[in-house]
Parts: C-alpha cells; structure tokens; sequence
C-alpha cells in the first residue's frame, strides 16, 4: 500500500485489525512494518538524511532559524545548486551579494538610489561599466552629472549639430558650446606670417619672412600708424613718437613750406618754391623765391623755416645762390623760425641787392 | 578746390612752428605744408603769404577759424 499519491499513507489492513485473545500472524506483522518502513521511508529527515526525489510543495512557506551571512553558494540559509524560481517578490533584509550576472527582463527599480550616487561601485574597482548586448543604445539620464570624466575610446555625440571637421568650442562658464570650423592647416605657404583674420586663421601673402628676415610687399606702419596704400616703405605716424634710443629711427616727414620775408620789409615773394624732408631729428629744406623790386637796406632773411632748429650755437650755415649776385650762405640761430642770407664774405646781403633777383638755398639742421 | 586744415601747432622757444595738411578737392590727403612764425611776429601776414604761395597750386585759403586757433595758442605762448 503505502501513499496513495495525494498525500495519505494507507497501512496495509490485512489481518487487521487484530483481535485480543488471538495470535498475530506473522504474515499480517510483517506487511504492518513492510508498510510502516515504506512510509517512514518516504518521509523527509529532519536531519538532512533524506534526499528528496521530487519539488516539495510548502503551502505556508519555509521558516529557518539558521543565523548566517551567505557570502557564497555553499553558506546561507538556502543552498541550491540549480538556482531558486520565485514567482512573485524576492526581498533582501540586508545585502545581495551577486557573483554572476543579474539579469532584469523588467526595468529594475533601484529605490534608493539619488542624484549624487546614482550607481554605486567597488571602490577597488572605480568603475562603472555598461554592456551593451543587444542593438539599442546606452543611454544616460538627462542632464547627467559626471564629476570626472575619462573617456579611453572614442566619443561620440550623434545628435548634436555640427559638420564634419568642426570643433566644440567654450562658450565660457555657464554658456553652451558651440560647434566651430577650424582649418586642417593654416593655408599658406612655410614663409608666410600666419595670423587670426576673424577668427580664422591664414597666411598673408605680402609679408614674408624666411625665419630671421621679414619682407613686406608694400608699406609697414609704425606707432599705430596706418600704413601708406601708395608704393612701398615704412609710415610713421603723423605725430613723432619721439625715441630716446640712438639707433631708432623714429620719425619721417616730407611737405611743402612757404619762405616768407623777415626782414622787416614787408616784401611779397613770388615765383616761390620750397620743400622739406625730415629723418628722425635731422631736418633738410629746399627753397626759391623771387624778390620783388626794392630799395630796402635792411638785411634779408628768410623767414617760415619748417622745423624748430636746436643745434646748441648761432650761425648754423646753409647754402644760398641769388641769381646774378652773389653766392652765400643762408644761417640762422637756435630757436629762430628764419636765418640771413649772407655772401661769401659772410657779409649781410640787403634787401637792395637781391631786388628782383631771385634767391635758391638750402640748409639742415637738427630739429627733435 | 584743394583745401589746406590746420593740424598740428608747436610753440618752441623763439617761434610757434605750424604744420598743415593739404587735401584734394575729394578730400584725399596730399601731404604736409609747414610755416613758422616768430615770436611776435604778424600772424595774418605770415598767413597770407602762405594763402598766396598755396593759391598759385589751387588751394583756398586757410580758414578764418584756423588761422583764429594760432592766434590763441600764439597770444598765450607770447604772454607768459
């Protein structure tokens, strides 16, 4: 007999039940404990003796008083080697320690986690890794945090804008970056200055250098000064920046001035020509004028000279030729705007002996 | 008309040196054109002689208002 299949022992009952008074037959004895043997061989060991040979079905649960941590598989209070199904809700009191993989068919839900420690790691390990094992993407949370971020591969931003070649670029603390073209190479050739024309940068063809010598296709300025778009040279600014350095070049000047009389005469010069040229602090003119006709006796002079002259002593000699008269020297003091024309005995000339004859000159001095 | 504006007035020890720069008609810069007048010296016919050397070449005249800026730099050099 034994269970029936649900459950019930049934005790073979032949012989049964004994009567008092009368002998037990062996036969009968024997299937009671054959019987009594087959069930209590069926039944689960407390002791753990018992391998059970089919799922056990605990309608109330199981209940274990065993204390211990699981660390591993062969520790815990439930040890299976083929894995354990639950069918509804596994609740961890304290800490779920997983050495293989878990695997979420639903969107786990971690509760606790925050914004600060949104996926906690093995501090041995500094990492965190995400797999992806199928053909969908690995997506990050909107507006991640990443405190410190190590890329080892490449990265890749799919759905920013941009083109290829294009660079982010800061747009400073707060502000968003934005995506700007920057040439491959700067253009140009090895000797060509490079600079940044708007944010781009290029060669210019009309400077040159070979490394140690620069040359400019046509004009450079100095001292802010704009340089020339006529011909080629250096431009200086139109108001000397004075250099104390004796080997600067600091200043450049060409024009026209006007020769006045200044001998007190009040004469009116025509057929008047005159130009000047200054290098740094040397300053040379030119001039002609012709005299009117008159009988002044007053020494001439020229007036209207077209820089300061401070050579530090009187009687700075120039060159003076008036036509059909005289050769002489034009002078003049420090500090004075004209000089004298004298002959080459160094006497004054008048008025009267340059009447309608016209007077060529020149002169330098040092001027600042 | 090529114009002539005053641009630049310097007051040395025994003279005020003046620099103008001429334009074309177009208002293209042509250049530098100096005078100097000594201490003392008559201002108005320092200018006029310019006015006349510069209206051979087309110029007009330098403007009443110029030559009234170099009176006052002058009137202030020469009365200290």
């Amino acid at each position: 007999m034994s269970y029936n299949g649900s459950g019930t022992f049934n005790i073979n009952t032949t012989g049964q039940p004994v009567v008092a008074g009368t002998v037990i037959t062996a036969t009968a004895f024997n299937l009671l404990t054959a019987d009594l043997a087959t069930g209590l061989t069926t039944a689960i060991t407390k002791d753990g003796q018992t391998a059970t040979t089919a799922r056990i079905p605990f309608a109330q649960g199981i209940n274990s008083t065993l204390v211990t941590d699981s660390t591993n598989t062969t520790s815990g209070s439930i040890i299976t080697a083929g894995g354990v199904g639950i069918a509804k809700a596994l609740y961890v009191g304290t800490t779920a320690n997983v050495t293989g993989v878990a695997t979420f068919s639903a969107q786990p839900i971690f509760s606790s986690l925050t914004a600060s420690s949104a996926v906690a790691t093995d501090a041995s390990k500094g990492l965190v890794s995400v797999t992806n094992t199928g053909t969908g993407n690995n997506v990050l949370a909107t507006a991640p945090t990443i405190a410190s971020l190590n890329l080892t591969t490449a990265l890749t931003i799919a759905s920013a804008a941009g083109t290829a070649g294009q660079a982010l670029t800061s747009g400073g603390s707060g502000v968003a970056p934005t995506w700007s073209t920057i040439a491959a190479t700067p253009g140009g050739s090895t000797t060509q200055l490079q600079y940044n024309n708007a944010g781009a940068f290029g060669g210019i063809s009309g400077v040159t250098t070979d490394g140690t010598r620069m040359t400019a296709s046509t004009t450079i300025g100095v001292g802010a000064a704009t340089p020339s778009t006529s011909g080629a040279g250096i431009t200086f600014p139109a108001t000397q920046s004075a250099s104390s350095n004796a080997n600067t070049l600091d200043d450049y000047e060409e024009g026209t001035w006007t020769p006045t009389d200044g001998s007190g005469a009040s004469l009116s010069f025509t057929n008047v020509e005159a130009t000047y040229t200054k290098i740094g602090r040397f300053a040379f003119f030119e001039f002609q004028v012709t005299y009117p006709s008159t009988a002044s006796g007053a020494d001439t002079r020229i007036n209207g000279f077209p820089f300061n002259n401070v050579d530090n002593y009187e009687g700075k000699p120039g060159v003076c030729i008036v036509s059909g008269f005289a050769s002489g020297f034009i002078t003049q003091k420090q500090g004075q705007g004209g000089g004298y024309i004298v002959n080459d005995s160094g006497s004054n000339v008048f008025n009267s002996q340059a009447s309608t004859r016209t007077a060529r000159g020149a002169q330098y001095y040092t001027t600042t | 008309m090529k114009t002539l504006k005053l641009s630049q007035t310097e007051i040395n020890d025994n003279a005020i040196h003046i620099r103008l720069e001429k334009f074309s008609s177009d208002g293209d810069s042509l250049g530098w054109h100096r005078t100097a007048i000594e201490t003392g010296g008559d201002i108005d016919a320092q200018f006029a002689a310019v006015n006349a050397h510069l209206g051979s070449q087309g110029y007009a005249s330098v403007s009443a208002e110029d030559i009234a800026k170099v009176k006052t730099i002058a009137t202030a050099a020469w009365s200290s």
